[in-house]
């Protein structure tokens, strides 16, 4: 890595960097902050020539005026929303004076970066996924956990049990692959976990060190603690995805697994996936889905008041 | 000519019915198969003569076929799916 001033970027000193994730390249230049971001979620040697493609996203970062959106519109992301705007032949992911704008080209994505203050970060993280997905691996926000090779995934909105299910399945032998976010390989069903750990509030933690008692977590911001899955169990980074199960709670009756229609197996993969944001991933997004709810055996785990299904 | 489908909405194609995602709000909406037909037809064919494919595929009045068309036309409006 390696540090540069560019001539008229006097305030913004950047940083080079180049690395893979699952075969497609990431490099570029951009301000230190974006570039920890960028290592810390996508970064992961285990994973870097994983699968193979051609694959490039790169990344600039400039100092040019935001282009005034028209048409734009709100998209939730992790902690808030970003304003999304399809202009002719780019995406611009904006949030307060930052901006991701995303140029798609035949085997490649090129990422450019307005404003570096904190609102950057989620355009960074928005822009990137769909920068990936477009090369025709899926995001995946669940927790994952495997078993002979074969991976069940934990899905639904925050607060459902994503993690809590993912400890007992840990308990119950499997092997974690995620707590939060993979990739998933639409063809062969490989799915890659990119976390190192459980990430706990305090209350999570103390239902991990029920289960747990001799991990020693590691504070990382105010009130969080990573628990490395080290310490939970054998580390597996990757496994075949063959179930999803999205999470509903119901503490006053049985816990039962439910049989899905297909339509609703198609939507509780975009609740696992995402909304693509661009024509192109949006097209090949709909192939994906249609597949994948055959292929998938998708249910409903309503956690109830009995033991879960492990 | 009906109103056509928002190139924005998202179709996912199933055997016997279609899943629409709205990406700006989000919103998911399943089409069976009558419904299916109508949004295949949409921006290149009129109402009735929609109406008359649905016949034609469904044990079915064209009473009934005009009625569940323009009802869903509605609907498809209303929720923003149509431009």
């Amino acid at each position: 890595m390696t540090d540069v001033k560019l001539v008229g970027m006097t305030d913004v000193s950047l940083t080079e960097f180049d690395f893979k994730l699952l075969g497609r390249r990431i490099f570029g230049s951009a301000s230190v902050g974006a570039v920890a971001l960028l290592q810390r979620l996508f970064d992961f040697p285990s994973h870097a020539d994983a699968l193979e493609t051609r694959w490039t996203v790169q990344v600039a970062q400039v100092q040019n005026v935001i282009p005034k959106l028209e048409n734009s519109y709100l998209a939730a992301v992790h902690n808030g929303s970003v304003e999304i705007a399809n202009l002719e032949s780019s995406t611009f992911i904006k949030l307060e004076d930052n901006a991701v704008q995303l140029e798609l080209e035949g085997s490649g994505a090129k990422l450019t970066l307005y404003g570096s203050s904190q609102g950057l970060s989620a355009c960074l993280m928005v822009g990137m996924i769909e920068a990936i997905r477009a090369s025709g691996i899926l995001p995946m926000h669940t927790s994952i956990a495997a078993k002979n090779g074969i991976g069940t995934a934990f899905t639904g909105e925050s607060g459902r049990g994503k993690t809590t299910t993912l400890i007992h399945s840990i308990k119950a032998g499997f092997l974690p692959i995620c707590e939060d976010f993979a990739w998933l390989e639409p063809n062969s069903l490989e799915v890659f976990g990119c976390d190192r750990g459980l990430r706990c509030l305090p209350d999570t933690l103390e239902r991990v060190k029920r289960f747990f008692p001799d991990v020693q977590p590691i504070a990382f911001e105010v009130d969080k603690h990573l628990v490395p899955f080290e310490q939970l169990a054998l580390r597996a980074w990757h496994c075949r995805l063959e179930r999803l199960w999205t999470l509903e709670r119901d503490l006053t009756k049985p816990t039962r697994l439910e049989v899905l229609p297909a339509a609703q197996c198609v939507m509780a993969l975009y609740g696992a996936t995402g909304v693509p944001l661009t024509a192109q991933t949006r097209a090949l997004s709909s192939l994906q889905m249609a597949s994948l709810a055959k292929r998938l055996e998708i249910r409903r785990l309503h956690i109830g008041n009995t033991v879960l299904p492990f | 000519m009906t109103k056509s489908p928002n190139p924005e909405i998202i179709v996912t194609e199933l055997d016997d019915e279609l899943v629409l995602l709205n990406p700006r709000t989000q919103a998911m909406f399943t089409l069976n198969g009558t419904g299916k037909i109508i949004w295949q037809h949409l921006g290149t064919h009129t109402a009735e003569e929609i109406a008359l494919k649905i016949t034609e595929t469904f044990e079915i009045d064209l009473a009934t076929a005009k009625k569940d068309t323009f009802d869903l036309l509605e609907s498809l409006e209303k929720s923003g799916l149509l431009v």
